[in-house]
């Protein structure tokens, strides 16, 4: 019975695993960069490179509030909300927004940003760029797709995922025994320490963002309580969870708005120390205005939000909302905010950014490993002359397109997004595809047979290198620069590049030459059969462990 | 969060020093000896131990939220830290023959 147990959750761990490999690679790949979706937003922005950082401690509130609401009377007087933009953690700068009135068939209207510099010019003419929110996006929705099949495709791999790191657990007996073996050049004892390693090391992460992953859309992939308590509107559940204030309606007789500094002092008080994160204003210049102030709660680790309301042209407080929300609006709200790690400062998200690099490190390793070890089956018929089977081949070429084939991508992206003249109407979209181009064409080479990993990770790891260099021709600072005036926002990306390049080169420099084909596979075989001083060591060590035991 | 950053990844780091050396393989490696089981059994009794203590330091200066994702993610990045060093030091001394 314990066997037979055994053998079955191998085989699930196997099946499930290997199934959605490559597509969760692509959704972990695009989730580890979105730690980082402000910081390539703004890199992939040079225009705000020079003047624009600035800390919220550092400013004049009063006088940026009223500099905003002249700003937006005069540029956007038919808006349907304004946003001023205070600097966050997250959004280090102040910003003039609004959003036009919806037209027919929208959802909302078109959102325009105006930057303000640390001297109080205004920079209106930024390049379209999708920036860091493509990955975001990448992550759950994937792209070309509808949106409701590419969520569905997410969620069934999600859960596929989750099945496997649980059948992980369960097969994998040594857990603690192996908790520091990494043994390098053995084959696929190599692939399997690296995979057990990833795994177990970062195993609270992975469980946690696996698990609170399929939260985030539990509403989408389980709706049938949603239908049968709200008749599936969904407006009506989050109300019950997060009571959120009803939009004004504009009443459409013109009115005046008060001066935000006149209710500054209110706001302050009412916001019992938490900084303000931006200011809206609905139906700005309407009898029926209303003011919404958004705090920060950084503090926490829900995502949570705390308004402040006050009526817009008598500038009256009206009330608090998100002040107390219920238990379970809570519980989503913390799961959420632990699944988007919004709330974290440098060090943390480093933390999680590095964990997300060890779930690809799992990912990757694992399906390595099942095809290392198919190629060691067949690895004497190939010898004798025989292809390898249809399995095989597949395999090896989806791993060497999707696991090297990805950060060239990711860097053909960043790249596309400096090449493509900033005045090109068509660059929102040509970054995008160039993305995909970039995939594209590492999966068709590695299908074809004309790149090996060898290969493949040496042009990625110089595109990623080249990053830097690239930023610093077509951007008004450059890495020195940035970090001199303390523009860690921006210079991190660069630092980034540096060491996913790095890491490349030194993933090529271990792949021996001519992997791919058969003399060099004879080679290896031929190295691996050789006892060295080393595989001699590790025999004797397994032995003792034995005996130990 | 930085003034608990320095002591709770010395605690995390030295818990897995100890968590390693608890190994046998590992103990015989570094130290050149073969460890008793008893030496094996009171390093883990005391990585626990360490461990817990950084726990305690989490969740008491930190809300029980933040404190248990910081003490996991500080445990993720030292134990790694920990095994690429030992993972470094084997390459190392796989290099050195060769030169000879």
């Amino acid at each position: 019975m314990k066997e037979s147990f055994f053998r079955t959750m191998t085989w699930l761990h196997t099946w499930t695993g290997l199934l959605v490999c490559w597509l969760l690679m692509l959704i972990f790949f695009a989730g580890t960069l979105s730690y980082y979706r402000y910081e390539i937003n703004l890199w992939m922005k040079p225009e705000l490179h020079t003047n624009v950082l600035q800390q919220y401690q550092d400013l004049d509130l009063a006088q940026t509030l009223v500099q905003g609401q002249t700003y937006l009377a005069d540029t956007a007087p038919g808006a349907k909300t304004w946003m001023l933009r205070l600097p966050t953690h997250r959004l280090p700068f102040v910003g003039y927004a609004w959003m036009d009135a919806p037209k027919e068939g929208e959802r909302r209207g078109k959102f325009h940003e105006h930057i303000v510099t640390t001297e109080g010019e205004m920079i209106s003419d930024v390049r379209a760029t999708k920036g860091g929110h493509f990955f975001y996006r990448l992550h759950f929705d994937l792209h070309y797709l509808p949106v409701p099949l590419a969520r569905y495709l997410v969620g069934f791999a999600t859960m596929f995922m989750l099945l496997a790191i649980i059948t992980g657990i369960v097969i994998h007996k040594r857990i603690f025994k192996d908790f520091f073996a990494l043994r390098l050049k053995k084959g696929p004892r190599s692939w399997l320490d690296s995979h057990t390693l990833s795994s177990v090391l970062a195993l609270p992460y992975h469980l946690m963002i696996t698990y609170t992953g399929l939260i985030t859309l539990m509403f989408m992939y389980m709706p049938s309580a949603m239908e049968a308590t709200y008749d599936g509107n969904r407006k009506a559940l989050q109300k019950e969870i997060t009571p959120v204030s009803t939009p004004a309606k504009p009443s459409g007789t013109p009115g005046e708005l008060v001066s935000l500094s006149t209710i500054l002092p209110s706001v302050l008080e009412q916001a019992e120390g938490k900084p303000i994160r931006d200011i809206r204003i609905q139906n700005p210049l309407d009898a029926n205005s209303q003011i919404q102030v958004v705090l920060r709660n950084d503090s926490r680790v829900a995502d949570h939000e705390y308004q402040l309301l006050y009526q817009g042209t008598s500038g009256e407080f009206i009330g608090k909302v998100g002040d107390s929300p219920s238990s379970m609006g809570k519980a989503y709200d913390t799961m959420i905010g632990l699944h988007a790690g919004r709330f974290a400062e440098p060090t943390l998200r480093f933390a999680l950014f590095l964990s997300g690099v060890l779930g690809c490190v799992m990912i990757a390793s694992g399906t390595l490993l099942w095809s290392k070890k198919l190629r060691q089956k067949q690895q004497k018929q190939i010898d004798q002359g025989a292809r390898p089977s249809l399995g095989l081949y597949i395999t090896e070429s989806l791993n060497l397109g999707v696991i090297a084939g990805l950060p060239i991508a990711a860097a053909s992206y960043l790249w596309a997004n400096r090449l493509l003249s900033a005045d090109y109407a068509g660059r929102y979209d040509a970054e995008i595809n160039l993305f995909f181009t970039g995939l594209g064409v590492t999966l068709l080479l590695a299908f074809l047979g004309r790149i090996n990993w060898r290969g493949a990770l040496l042009t990625g790891g110089l595109m990623w290198l080249g990053i830097p260099v690239l930023n610093a021709l077509t951007s008004s600072e450059n890495l020195i620069t940035n970090i001199v005036k303390g523009q860690w926002f921006i210079a991190w990306i660069d630092l980034l590049a540096l060491m996913v390049g790095g890491l490349m080169l030194l993933a090529a420099s271990y792949c021996k030459r001519k992997i791919d084909n058969k003399v060099g596979n004879k080679h290896k075989t031929k190295v691996q059969d050789a006892p060295t001083t080393n595989s001699v060591k590790a025999a004797e060590s397994a032995q003792a462990i034995k005996e130990h035991v | 969060m930085v003034s608990i950053l320095l002591p709770l990844t010395a605690l995390n780091l030295s818990a897995f020093v100890i968590f390693a050396l608890s190994s046998f393989s590992t103990y015989r490696e570094l130290l050149g000896r073969a460890p008793t089981e008893n030496t094996g059994k009171l390093l883990k009794i005391a990585a626990a131990l360490l461990l817990t203590a950084s726990l305690w330091l989490c969740v008491a200066s930190k809300s029980w939220g933040l404190g248990l994702l910081l003490w996991f993610g500080n445990m993720t990045m030292t134990a790694l830290l920990v095994a690429l060093l030992l993972t470094l030091r084997d390459e190392l001394k796989r290099k050195k023959p060769k030169r000879r």
